[in-house]
């Protein structure tokens, strides 16, 4: 079963045209969705979400057809979105009550575990909660209504190292095999911690998208001087970068040529090398 | 939807001792005066309820949270009608206490009051879901002057104009009448409210 499938998802506005958009998430993986500003990550999300309405292509869930088999199916997906909030005076303890009666699946003893795991105050109004505190309050409400799918967009960015460190661990813990959580992220080292697969949207498409482990296996910066890097196969550069101390360029490992020294690639440096694009 | 009303009892439970407390002046006003008119202004006082809900709202951002839950965008709005009409039912009990020590035959005049609050609401609301709440706010303040503002030449009009004494025989039958035809618009505005909402993007 797959957790998330998008075909020829496409979303159109004046200025930006997102997709179209093809992807798959497996059941027991965790996907980085990354991108520049912009790129149409939130969007792409909210679509999946039923927050907006796509211009064209399919969604489904759980292999269930979005946005028609919501909202039952919105049980089994459980959301941390950057843009989300609960009315400012209300509490912790408040928004559990209100959750109770949003979701059948509701486990209150889940929630008030999160609440002391996460030493989230029961008392205190939503609006004076620290940005770290309100992440962590949605995330413990996705997690205690039984999701099967979690989505979370910005889930870890303007939070302290420790705090971030916190909300991976609980991902990872929640991700087995029947489970699966996407996230979209700018902090591409969070995402390379935790995640299966990765997505790369650019300007609206999607130019990459394979497991993590064999992006970074598969590609690698050459290292050369700029005479040499001149005398590549301009097929083999994905992108280059010139300096005083020579030449940086993203190849693929297998196609180039043998003697030429090819390092290992972080996701970051991928992620900044095909953004650049050559 | 048991979610929602609770949200909406929580946001209104601050505002709700300033409401009761400004019904409370209205129906003592009326006492004193003789007038049935000071209660038309809680009706005016009901009608800013939605937009303080809206406020609440932050610009979507906690409707999108709910609907994020297993909520229908049609149950969004439906509970806010409900919400709503609750204390709009509230104010009404309060009016009705005054208006029976004023005049134990003022039920027709009761019957009339909900029926201007009913329309008032399905005004409203819709313009809330379409126009946002600062438009919406403006928009219904425009609408209720014009009204208003009418039916002030209308009286004067009657007063020192034209006979219109063959228009008061009517007077019983639109009282009668006032009522279904306010529930029947009621009904029609939260068709378009749903509708608005349905297409909206968060």
């Amino acid at each position: 079963m797959n957790a998330i499938t998008l075909t020829g998802l496409s979303k159109t506005y004046p200025t930006f045209q997102l997709g179209p958009l093809d992807l798959t998430l497996p059941m027991g993986s965790i996907m980085g969705l990354v991108g520049e500003n912009g790129a149409g990550k939130s969007t792409t999300l909210k679509l999946i979400l039923d927050l907006l309405r796509p211009g064209d292509g399919e969604i489904a869930i759980l292999d269930q057809p979005v946005p028609a088999s919501y909202p039952r199916l919105k049980e089994e997906v459980g959301v941390v979105l950057e843009e989300l909030s609960y009315p400012a005076f209300l509490t912790a303890r408040q928004v559990g009550r209100l959750m109770a009666n949003a979701y059948r699946q509701w486990e209150p003893e889940t929630y008030e575990g999160f609440l002391t795991r996460l030493d989230l105050p029961r008392d205190q109004a939503f609006s004076t909660l620290s940005r770290g505190m309100k992440m962590k309050l949605h995330l413990a409400v996705a997690l205690s209504h039984g999701a099967k799918v979690l989505i979370l967009d910005e889930a870890t960015s303007g939070l302290d190292p420790m705090v971030r460190q916190e909300i991976l661990d609980l991902l990872y813990d929640f991700c087995d095999e029947e489970h699966a959580i996407l996230i979209s992220s700018h902090i591409v080292s969070d995402l390379e911690k935790i995640c299966d697969y990765i997505a790369f949207l650019h300007k609206g498409k999607l130019v990459l998208m394979d497991e993590k482990d064999r992006l970074l296996e598969r590609y690698g910066v050459l290292k050369c001087s700029p005479e040499e890097l001149a005398q590549l196969d301009p097929e083999i550069i994905l992108a280059q970068r010139i300096h005083h101390y020579g030449a940086e360029a993203l190849v693929e490992r297998d196609k180039v040529p043998d003697g030429l020294l090819v390092d290992k690639i972080t996701l970051e440096e991928l992620i900044i090398y095909m953004a650049r694009g050559k | 939807m048991k979610c929602l009303l609770l949200m909406d009892g929580y946001s209104l439970w601050k505002q709700l001792k300033l409401f009761v407390l400004f019904i409370l002046a209205y129906a003592v006003g009326s006492l004193v005066s003789g007038q049935y008119l000071f209660l038309g202004f809680s009706v005016m006082f009901l009608l800013m309820l939605p937009y303080y809900l809206q406020q609440m709202n932050e610009g979507g951002r906690v409707d999108a949270t709910f609907l994020l839950a297993s909520i229908s965008r049609k149950t969004v709005v439906r509970a806010r009608y409900i919400t709503v009409l609750l204390c709009t039912a509230l104010g009404l009990v309060l009016a009705a206490v005054t208006w029976l020590v004023l005049s134990p035959d003022a039920g027709l005049m009761l019957l009339m009051q909900l029926a201007i609050c009913l329309v008032s609401i399905s005004l409203v609301l819709p313009l809330l879901y379409r126009l946002g709440a600062v438009k919406g706010r403006l928009t219904m303040l425009l609408v209720f002057a014009i009204f208003f503002g009418g039916t002030g030449v209308l009286t004067g009009l009657t007063e020192s104009g034209p006979d219109l004494s063959a228009l008061a025989g009517w007077g019983r039958w639109i009282l009668r009448l006032a009522l279904p035809v306010a529930l029947g618009v009621l009904g029609l505005s939260y068709l378009i409210s749903a509708r608005i909402y349905e297409k909206r993007e968060f």
